[in-house]
């Protein structure tokens, strides 16, 4: 059985490197909203799902150094000044 | 009877430029009044038939206008927008109307102060008259369909068959109609600019962090920006002097001040980059009409092609978006709201944005500041880059938008331009397909409005498409 889950879980890995978690994704949302939505409104869930994990996996094949930050930087409130 | 026009004539409103009325304003030949009143009665037939108008603000602007009309009597003028009507995209809090953020479900919603822009305007001495329509939560639910708004599709004025431009509707509409001088809308990504092209009107994005976004509905904190929509440069001139600058409200507001002189603007030697590729998708009407608009520009300006950076903005700007509208709706979204909204596919899609791992979000937010560094790297030997400001002409209202292609160069300029916080301006540059309006987008620098509007109105001083009146 533990080899079994091992190889989905490495299935599941290869699928969400491929479809930049798409697949994931719509899982999580179905998992939190699935009741509320009808077959149609699920058909549509999944084409969003698809969407983001295409632009997801755009960026994952490019390249950022360990050193480029995210854009917006925290910065420390003073209240005094 | 037609009732008076506020111009002095009975007949149809059909306001001039903020700087023609501000000088009819002076020479005794209208009064505020006479303006709010005209503008509200036009908004209230032309601009419901539209489907711009969320809710006139009668009461506040005969107010504000009497109050107007006695300090211009007075000898107190506060300025070129004084005793001016205006209208606000309704995604801007006003205290005494409902802010409706043009979504069914918050069609009530009081918000118990008035935004910065509506106060600066107010200080101004400009006249609210109308919250203008717009698409449901600025589009930040991902709409496919155009009927996407409580108040029915925007219309465009120069054909009721197509659609406005979005997320600003309304905005556009007005004052494409002619039924006010300039109006306030919102660009998180294209909605100033594209709805300004589709409808034929000037729209400016201002540089992120120019203007307060205090008492704006927010969609994405990185990427919203307030800016006027009006018929010519100047006025945008006129009103982004009035609305820009600090405030401790809204922290990411920059400590700069906004100026500008016509008198002393720059009127040629631009030199304007064209990205290569520009007309990849392009309509071959509107690629036509850019083509004539670089060919006018080459007459006061040296143009020469440009290679934009080659980064994936596109999928960058789809994730920020995604990530933080499904934050700032958080409530709506899991409260089930969503079910209430007009477009079917804005009752679904933010259940995906809703779980986008923050792994995501982040990488787009690093790879955005090399966007920045980029565009700020290229821009510094440029006043503008110049494209077409859509790919094509207004779509049918019945249509539905497809995101599943890829935005070619004139699509994608937009993405720089907005990761990268840019300012833009849009011009109307002719007419394509179904006598719809086109546009010309001028991309500038950081903090470059000024020059920006200077080569505006180089340009509009050689051209005629900003007067262009739609039909009816």
């Amino acid at each position: 059985v533990a080899k079994a889950a091992k190889k989905k879980a490495a299935k599941g890995k290869a699928a969400q490197s491929n479809d930049g978690g798409a697949e994931a994704l719509f899982a999580a949302a179905m998992a939190r909203y699935g009741q509320r939505l009808d077959p149609k409104q699920v058909k549509t869930l999944r084409a969003t799902a698809q969407q983001l994990g295409n632009a997801a996996a755009t960026l994952k094949s490019f390249e950022l150094a360990n050193g480029e930050e995210p854009v917006n930087s925290f910065a420390v409130i003073d209240e005094e000044q | 009877v037609p009732r008076d026009n506020g111009t002095g004539a009975p007949g149809a409103w059909v306001p001039g430029s903020i700087g023609d009325l501000a000088s009819r304003l002076r020479r005794g030949e209208t009064s505020p009044t006479k303006l709010a009143e005209a503008a509200i009665e036009a908004l209230s037939s032309k601009g419901r038939a539209l489907n711009a108008i969320v809710t006139l603000t009668e009461e506040r602007a005969l107010r504000q206008a009497a109050q107007a009309e006695a300090e211009l009597a007075a000898g107190i003028d506060r300025g070129p927008l004084h005793g001016i009507p205006w209208g606000a995209k309704d995604l801007l809090a006003t205290r005494d109307y409902p802010t409706t953020w043009g979504a069914a479900p918050l069609r009530n919603q009081r918000i118990d102060h008035d935004a910065t822009v509506v106060e600066r305007l107010d200080q101004a001495g400009a006249v609210l008259v109308a919250k203008l329509a717009m698409v449901e939560f600025a589009g930040g639910m991902g709409y496919d369909e155009l009927n996407a708004q409580f108040t029915g599709p925007g219309l465009n004025p120069w054909s009721r068959k197509h659609w406005t431009g979005g997320s600003s509707t309304g905005s556009a509409a007005a004052v494409a109609a002619r039924l006010l001088p300039f109006a306030i809308g919102s660009e998180t990504f294209g909605s100033i600019v594209n709805p300004a092209a589709f409808c034929g009107v000037t729209g400016l994005r201002p540089t992120y962090g120019r203007i307060s976004r205090f008492g704006a509905m927010a969609l994405s904190w990185t990427l919203d920006k307030l800016g006027p929509m009006s018929l010519t440069a100047g006025d945008s001139a006129l009103v982004l002097a009035a609305i820009a600058g600090p405030d401790p409200r809204d922290p990411t507001t920059a400590q700069r001040r906004f100026a500008y002189t016509p008198a002393n603007a720059r009127r040629s030697g631009f030199r304007l980059g064209i990205p290569k590729g520009w007309d990849d998708g392009v309509e071959p009407e509107v690629a036509r009409n850019f083509r004539a608009s670089v060919k006018l520009l080459k007459s006061f300006a040296t143009v020469e092609p440009v290679r934009l950076p080659d980064l994936p903005v596109d999928a960058a700007v789809v994730l920020i978006i995604a990530a933080e509208g499904a934050s700032a709706f958080e409530n709506i979204i899991e409260d089930g709201r969503l079910a209430e909204l007009s477009a079917p596919s804005d009752r679904v899609k933010a259940y995906a944005y809703a779980v986008l791992p923050s792994q995501d979000y982040l990488r787009a937010m690093r790879l955005r500041r090399r966007v920045a560094q980029d565009m700020s790297r290229l821009m510094a030997d440029y006043d503008a880059l110049v494209t077409p400001t859509t790919l094509g002409v207004a779509r049918k209202v019945t249509a539905r938008l497809d995101r599943s292609k890829g935005s070619p160069v004139a699509g994608s300029i937009g993405a720089y331009a907005n990761l990268a916080g840019l300012p833009g301006i849009s011009l109307p540059n002719g007419f394509g397909a179904n006598g719809l309006p086109s546009g010309l987008l001028l991309t500038g620098g950081a903090w470059q409005e000024a020059r920006l509007i200077a080569l505006a109105e180089a340009y509009q001083q050689r051209t005629d498409w900003h007067r262009a009146t739609p039909p009816g």
